[in-house]
């Protein structure tokens, strides 16, 4: 008998060792860029930090306007209970605004996704129009036509109600993908239960959809402290305005800043909540089939099926239909120069700056999106990232003092008179930020990083990998960005409005200047193109958002093969 | 009486056809199995049971009662059917109590005031073996854990009917063996009637007393495991449940069958499909592969095409002249290549003969 003897396993074949310089180099790239990315939202917030509590006579060496800025600085008038009645106010009006978009957003959002009805599919999309107008508009809207009633529609109700009208849409947005995601399978093991469909709602349905609604929350939470015009138009004063007020109306930027920082705890608080609401979501988003009955939802049985369809109207009537209306009615009597001025100056300023934010916010992103899938997400620039990604959380107001008192203190006043447009630019990209890198991120989350190694294994084109696979990829993600930065640079008001050079006007800061001073029929022409190419983007964005959903379920199907 | 009667359901989806007059029966405590490939409409019936959906016409029975047909719709919270989904559905928000609770008396809060449901909570639990991570969320169990968690949730409430979609599919193959006589065991113990849907034969050859193959929404036979792979009805039902080629070939008048392997007989001949046939009529003969053996003199020459190492048998698939080919299952030490060449003999014990669809030549 023979027996064969095994040799024993070969030693591991050692690293060839050696670095690519071009590879390194590239990745350093990539990781500077990242950097200064940071570097544009932390900047602001470090300096209107040192504005505020830095002593004056360390801005005084820093050029000329450094003295100026010093001299300011040297006064503070705000008072302990004065902070404490912004903050009661921010409570109060951030509070309402917050349940009223709620008690909207979640029946309609459970609604059209969880019951057929006759006009779904309209009220799916119907649903999210009152997001073209932004808050101000809406509210100088219904001021002065209550005005005109001779009803005085003013205060802390009436400035909350216009603002749920036109911010339910956040809640409406998350809660709508939250009981999209859920299984049909989860509502049917409940039924089987033994529970009616009203328990399996509150049982169920909601409990799921709890964080999705925090995040809807705290958005409309940041947006209410982002806001200016409202309150200052409906006589209000809520954290957002005191810092804008303090500032520009009193020259007191120091009080402002100290303002702003009390602010930014606020937001900082609003934020973790937010994050905590991302994570749980997460956690609730087992494995789903949307199978075949699950894109069937039950009808709407009896009365339900008529008064369904009429109670959802109301939130698109009042948020955009009538607004609309009546901005109509009224700029048919605008004279022929205000249309002008609307299109000439405002519209084009805001597409001009439009153009800009999407050309920059973009490339910034891509950069960033590249550097987190080839350098890895963890440690340092985990952290990194999320700073870079938060300026949506910080008012506008805010960021715009922070990037003044930067300008100010690196080049003088001249730069604020002729570089403004660059400032504004500036500002929006940090603010949207997390618009355009999301996007991509997500887009390219989708693909499988194994589809990188796949590519590298195929004889190798001319193109670098980015061109040949990456930019393709995030094309959809970043057509998608580019329509909500354009809605989004079309409304933006207070950064715009503190920051733009002399001359400069957008559709939203024409809106501002006359509405403001009650000549609504002024504003209208202007106001009607804003809302107008604002539907016009939203309706874009959920037709955008419903293709990428379609081929989602597909792949998904794909894989169940 | 029947735990479950299904009598000429007929359901579709907006204008498909997805059930075509399905009827079945189990009787109580048995385990029955629906097998068919994907889009058959298996899970379709389950969904009838349950309520879930309601179907076009047909009659479906729980224990005697109609929950649904003869003029009645019964919702499915009324029904008493646990069910096991696919994904396991279990609730995301809840622990796995929280889960087995939710169901129990219809309010089950998990605040000990609702003292039997409570109890039969932990019961439950001691069963289906979750006591250690009663206390866990769905997204930290395992694979195994999450079904039997759905597994005690569906049977806490002592339904008189389970119903199990394809609940091991997500399983790797390893478990799936463990879970499955596990989750026999459960289910026998309780004595519930069980009407599961899988795509997978052994699953239901493992777990279930009866069972039958659905395809595009009909029932092709509904039968003991034992039939459904030795005495299959219909050519469909050889070809989907086990390996088995169906070799072209002429009914001869003593009951056997010519072809291309010589007159093959067996100690029984039966003839699927529900039609006669007479001497001399093409039939396509179901050759299994424990059917096929090489011999060294004799047979018929074949190529071989494809090979399958199974570990203690390899899964041959063999070419005879003319393109016809058979599979041969062999202990795995007699190694063939693709492409040796071998000579084949069959030799079926029982011949299951089915009419060949437009009466072919025979080869």
């Amino acid at each position: 008998m023979t027996v064969e003897v095994f040799p024993p396993p070969a030693p591991p074949i050692g690293d060839g060792g050696g670095v690519n310089l071009f590879l390194s180099l590239r990745s350093w790239g990539l990781r500077g860029g990242a950097w200064g990315v940071v570097a544009v939202v932390a900047a602001p917030v470090l300096a209107v930090l040192a504005a505020a509590w830095l002593p004056g006579s360390w801005f005084l060496g820093l050029g000329d306007y450094g003295l100026v800025l010093g001299g300011t600085l040297s006064e503070g008038t705000l008072s302990g209970g004065a902070l404490w009645h912004y903050f009661l106010q921010t409570v109060f009006y951030g509070g309402g605004v917050t349940v009223l978009a709620i008690a909207i957003a979640l029946p309609a959002a459970w609604a059209t996704v969880m019951r057929a009805f006759p006009g779904a599919r309209f009220f799916s999309w119907a649903l999210f129009l009152p997001f073209a107008l932004p808050p101000y508009l809406t509210a100088y809207i219904y001021a002065d036509f209550f005005d005109s009633l001779g009803i005085n529609f003013r205060g802390m109700g009436a400035a909350a109600a216009v603002t749920a009208l036109a911010l339910y849409p956040y809640v409406y947005l998350f809660a709508r993908a939250a009981m999209r995601q859920q299984s049909c399978h989860i509502q049917s093991a409940a039924r089987l239960m033994g529970h009616s469909p009203w328990s399996v709602f509150w049982r169920v349905s909601f409990p799921l959809a709890r964080p999705a609604l925090a995040v809807g929350a705290a958005l409309t939470l940041m947006e209410t402290l982002n806001d200016v015009a409202v309150a200052e138009h409906y006589g209000i004063q809520p954290l957002g305005i005191a810092v804008y007020d303090l500032w520009l109306n009193r020259g007191d930027l120091r009080s402002s800043c100290r303002l702003a920082t009390v602010t930014m705890f606020v937001v900082a608080a609003l934020a973790v909540w937010e994050r905590n609401g991302y994570r749980a979501q997460k956690r609730h988003l087992l494995h789903c089939d949307r199978c075949f009955s699950c894109e069937r939802a039950p009808k709407f049985g009896g009365v339900w099926g008529v008064a369904a369809p009429l109670l959802l109207s109301l939130p698109v009537l009042a948020g955009f239909v009538f607004p609309l209306l009546r901005l109509l009615f009224l700029s048919a009597d605008s004279p022929l120069r205000f249309w002008r001025e609307a299109f000439a100056g405002g519209f084009l300023g805001s597409l001009a700056l439009a153009l800009s934010v999407i050309v920059v916010s973009l490339f910034l992103a891509a950069v960033f999106v590249m550097e987190r899938r080839t350098n890895g997400r963890g440690g340092v620039f985990a952290g990194i990232a999320r700073i870079a990604q938060s300026g949506y959380a910080l008012p506008g107001a805010i960021l715009a003092q922070g990037f003044f008192v930067l300008a100010a203190v690196f080049s003088g006043a001249g730069f604020i008179a002729y570089g403004g447009m660059v400032l504004v630019v500036a500002a929006c990209c940090a603010r949207f930020f997390l618009i355009p890198s999301g996007a991509l991120e997500e887009g390219l989350d989708k693909v499988s990083p194994q589809l990188d190694s796949a590519a590298r294994l195929m004889p190798p084109g001319r193109l670098p990998l980015f061109f040949r696979l990456h930019l393709p990829l995030m094309r959809p993600a970043a057509v998608m960005a580019a329509a909500i930065l354009l809605l989004e640079s079309f409304k933006e008001l207070p950064m715009t409005l503190i920051l733009r050079p002399f001359g400069f006007d957008t559709l939203a800061t024409t809106v501002y200047q006359y509405a403001s001073d009650e000549a609504m029929a002024a504003a209208a022409p202007a106001a009607v193109l804003l809302t107008v190419a604002g539907a016009f983007l939203v309706s874009a964005v959920h037709l955008l958002e419903g293709k990428d959903l379609r081929g989602r379920t597909q792949t998904e199907r794909m894989e169940n093969r | 009486m029947a735990a479950l009667e299904i009598r000429g359901l007929v359901h579709r989806y907006g204008g498909v056809a997805a059930l075509n007059y399905v009827s079945l029966h189990l009787g109580e405590g048995e385990i029955g199995c629906l097998l068919g490939p994907s889009g058959s409409g298996k899970t379709t019936v389950l969904a009838c049971v349950a309520g879930l959906e309601n179907p076009v016409s047909g009659v479906v029975r729980i224990g005697g009662r109609a929950v649904c047909g003869e003029g009645k719709t019964i919702p499915p919270e009324k029904r008493g059917v646990g069910m096991v989904f696919q994904d396991f559905a279990l609730f995301p928000h809840l622990t796995v109590r929280g889960n087995i609770l939710f169901g129990v008396g219809g309010a089950g809060k998990g605040n000990g005031k609702n003292n039997d449901g409570e109890k039969a909570c932990r019961a439950m639990e001691e069963l289906c073996g979750l006591e250690s991570v009663a206390g866990s969320y769905p997204h930290e169990l395992s694979g195994g854990e999450a079904q039997r968690a759905a597994l005690a949730r569906a049977l806490v409430n002592k339904p008189s009917l389970l119903l199990l979609d394809e609940p091991f599919s997500r399983l790797d193959a390893a478990l799936r063996e463990k879970l499955l006589r596990e989750v026999r065991g459960i289910v026998k113990q309780g004595g519930v009637t069980t009407l599961m849907v899988t795509h997978n034969q052994h699953e239901a050859f493992m777990i279930a007393d009866v069972g039958g193959v659905i395809n595009h929404g009909a029932i092709c036979q509904w039968d003991g495991m034992y039939n459904l792979y030795h005495r299959p009805q219909c050519a469909f039902v050889a070809e989907f449940v086990g390996d088995g080629a169906l070799v072209c070939g002429r009914l001869t008048a003593e009951g056997a069958a010519q072809t291309q392997l010589g007159l093959l007989r067996g100690e029984k001949t039966a003839l699927g499909g529900g039609t006669l046939a007479r001497a001399g009529d093409a039939v396509k003969v179901l050759l299994r592969p424990d059917d096929v053996v090489t011999v060294a003199e004799g047979g018929v020459p074949a190529t071989v095409a494809e090979r399958a190492f199974r570990g203690p048998t390899t899964l041959y698939t063999m070419r005879m002249e003319g393109g016809e080919t058979v599979f041969s299952e062999l202990p795995s030490h007699s190694d063939f290549s693709v492409g040796d060449c071998v000579r084949v003999i069959a030799r079926p014990r029982h011949l299951v003969l089915f009419p060949a669809v437009g009466g072919g030549d025979g080869g």
